[in-house]
């Protein structure tokens, strides 16, 4: 190759790579696209209204219940924040739903081709949905303990009576544990890229785990059981001791989040689109 | 400008694409051609990195697409009408597709006029025939003005007046000095489009020439001319080492002149012509050659592949 045709292909890179026409987007335009994305679809409102629906049900009954066993003499008081947290087991559903649809949807509808068109650097495009579901998890969270606590602190009277710091312990750990929630299923879905088979995944890790594990009486099988992610939500949301604190409640959601993204990422850098 | 290095791609045990070299240069239309499966999708999704070539690269402007630093601003590529999810409208479809590469978001009002989707804008993408969805995936490609556009099978699901105003468009683009790559089954269309043609066949290269020299190759390509002293002309110009063929009473097709060259021996003969001209290869004859010729080209039998 000539030196000068050397230089005009430089020249021609250096131009291309820096675009100095215009605004060079980065992380904070490729989390602008994906919450359009996930904002302008209509299925995605309609889940979190349901998901409230659910949350504010469940919260009711839950209240109504205790209410209605205290009066009758049986020890039913709980905190209401606590409450709220509990009936996150059925509105966690539908957050994971909408988390494992931000990528499983893009194979099923080709969009997946014009995201990648648009954000071609894949880490830059599975971290801005992380980011993005990740904030979504925690808002959703957050909302739904507090609007739960509510429902459940109305219906049960005093048998939900409650201090600030239940309420802002479960707000916190209902939020987190949605945020990681949200992460584990965004991994899976990347992983398996269909959307029948995140939920499946969900379902056997959120309800088919921790219902099926404790029936092996095998030592170890007893031991890891309580490092599912709904045990550690439960432990975040509620200050117990029992078996393990808060902090290793947290490190347990942020590895089974971490785990499964760090796979879903490896896998979605290395696979034709 | 587009550059193929060397490129090739495996699906396990078959060369999708083998060793493609090519460059694809600014300020024309440059027609893709190839049989279904000859590998003309497979290299369009290499050059815009959403397949890994297994040798070889795809580049755009000297770099890969994933180094391009605004991609919807440099390359405006049409893949597939599958574009957008169904439940979403067609005017947020774009407006996050320019949040993600920062294009002013009046963008899309004016591509959306552009494609003449100005009204179809608020609905939702589900609701669209494939030839509104390919006016959408168009109306994509144009978002960041690109320098680059590539589209494949573009006038796939569009009506008669959508294929003219798609030519319009790739002609107009090319004039203003864009790189136009366009792949296409239909060669009457691209008959009417392209300046150079790239043609693929089992993922091999087959030709990459002007559309002029193209057609010229063809055998079928041939100056015709009539004569009441069509048997002097012939011999004529037999010795000058035409190859002539009897084509009516008093009429010859001579390949391998130019109507000068015959009108020129004609009047060194003192021969009188009633007609002369050139009868022009139609692309899909000068095509059909092509790919005979290559040596290792088999025709697909229909049916045989998607």
């Amino acid at each position: 190759m000539s030196g000068t045709k050397a230089t005009q292909v430089d020249t021609m890179k250096r131009a291309a790579m820096n675009q100095t026409a215009g605004p060079r987007p980065g992380f904070r335009a490729a989390m602008a696209f994906e919450f359009t994305k996930l904002w302008a679809v209509r299925s995605t409102r309609i889940t979190l209204a349901v998901a409230l629906a659910a949350q504010l049900a469940m919260a009711w009954l839950i209240g109504f219940s205790a209410w209605a066993s205290g009066v009758n003499g049986y020890e039913s008081a709980m905190p209401a924040p606590f409450m709220a947290l509990a009936c996150l087991q059925l509105a966690q559903l539908f957050i994971a739903t909408l988390a494992a649809l931000a990528i499983t949807s893009e194979y099923s509808n080709g969009t997946i081709i014009s995201s990648l068109q648009a954000v071609p650097v894949r880490s830059r495009l599975l971290g801005a949905k992380a980011a993005v579901l990740g904030i979504v998890g925690l808002g959703s969270g957050v909302v739904l303990v507090g609007a739960g606590t509510l429902v459940a602190a109305l219906a049960a009277g005093t048998y939900g009576a409650f201090t600030v710091s239940d309420l802002l312990l479960a707000l916190a750990g209902g939020g987190v544990y949605l945020g990681m929630l949200a992460l584990v299923m965004l991994g899976i879905g990347a992983l398996l890229r269909s959307t029948a088979g995140a939920i499946t995944g969900a379902f056997v890790l959120l309800f088919g785990l921790p219902q099926i594990l404790p029936l092996f009486t095998v030592d170890w099988i007893q031991r890891v059981v309580v490092y599912l992610p709904t045990t550690a939500g439960q432990v975040l949301g509620t200050g117990a001791v029992e078996p393990y604190g808060a902090a290793t409640a947290i490190a347990v959601l942020v590895a089974w989040a971490g785990g499964l993204l760090v796979a879903g990422m490896w896998v979605f850098t290395r696979r034709d689109a | 400008m587009i550059t193929l290095e060397n490129l090739g791609k495996d699906f396990g045990s078959v060369r999708a694409v083998d060793s493609l070299s090519v460059t694809v240069a600014p300020g024309k239309v440059t027609g893709f051609l190839g049989p279904n499966g000859a590998g003309k999708t497979t290299t369009m999704r290499m050059l815009l990195g959403l397949d890994a070539p297994s040798s070889g690269r795809a580049l755009v402007n000297g770099v890969g697409y994933a180094q391009l630093a605004a991609p919807l601003r440099t390359v405006g590529a049409l893949l597939e009408p599958r574009t957008g999810h169904r439940g979403q409208r067609a005017e947020s479809h774009l407006r996050g597709l320019a949040r993600s590469n920062r294009i002013p978001v009046a963008r899309v009002d004016a591509v959306l006029q552009e494609v003449g989707l100005g009204e179809a804008g608020r609905r939702r993408i589900g609701t669209f025939s494939l030839g509104m969805r390919q006016r959408l995936g168009i109306a994509a490609a144009l978002l960041g003005e690109p320098e680059v556009l590539v589209f494949d099978e573009p006038v796939n699901g569009l009506d008669a007046d959508g294929v003219a105003w798609i030519r319009d468009l790739m002609r107009a683009k090319a004039r203003a000095g864009a790189t136009v790559f366009v792949s296409s089954h239909l060669m009457s269309e691209m008959q009417s489009t392209a300046d150079h043609l790239v043609v693929i066949g089992r993922g091999k290269l087959l030709a990459d020439e002007s559309m002029d020299a193209v057609l010229a190759a063809s055998a079928q390509t041939a100056v015709v001319v009539s004569s009441p002293q069509a048997g002097v002309l012939a011999a004529g110009l037999e010795r000058a080492g035409y190859a002539v063929a009897v084509a009516g009473p008093d009429s010859l097709r001579v390949t391998g002149a130019t109507t000068e060259e015959v009108g020129g021996v004609a009047h060194s003969l003192g021969v009188r012509i009633n007609e002369l001209g050139l009868r022009r290869a139609s692309l899909e004859q000068a095509y059909t050659e092509l790919t005979a010729r290559s040596l290792d080209y088999v025709p697909t039998r229909i049916g045989e592949e998607s």
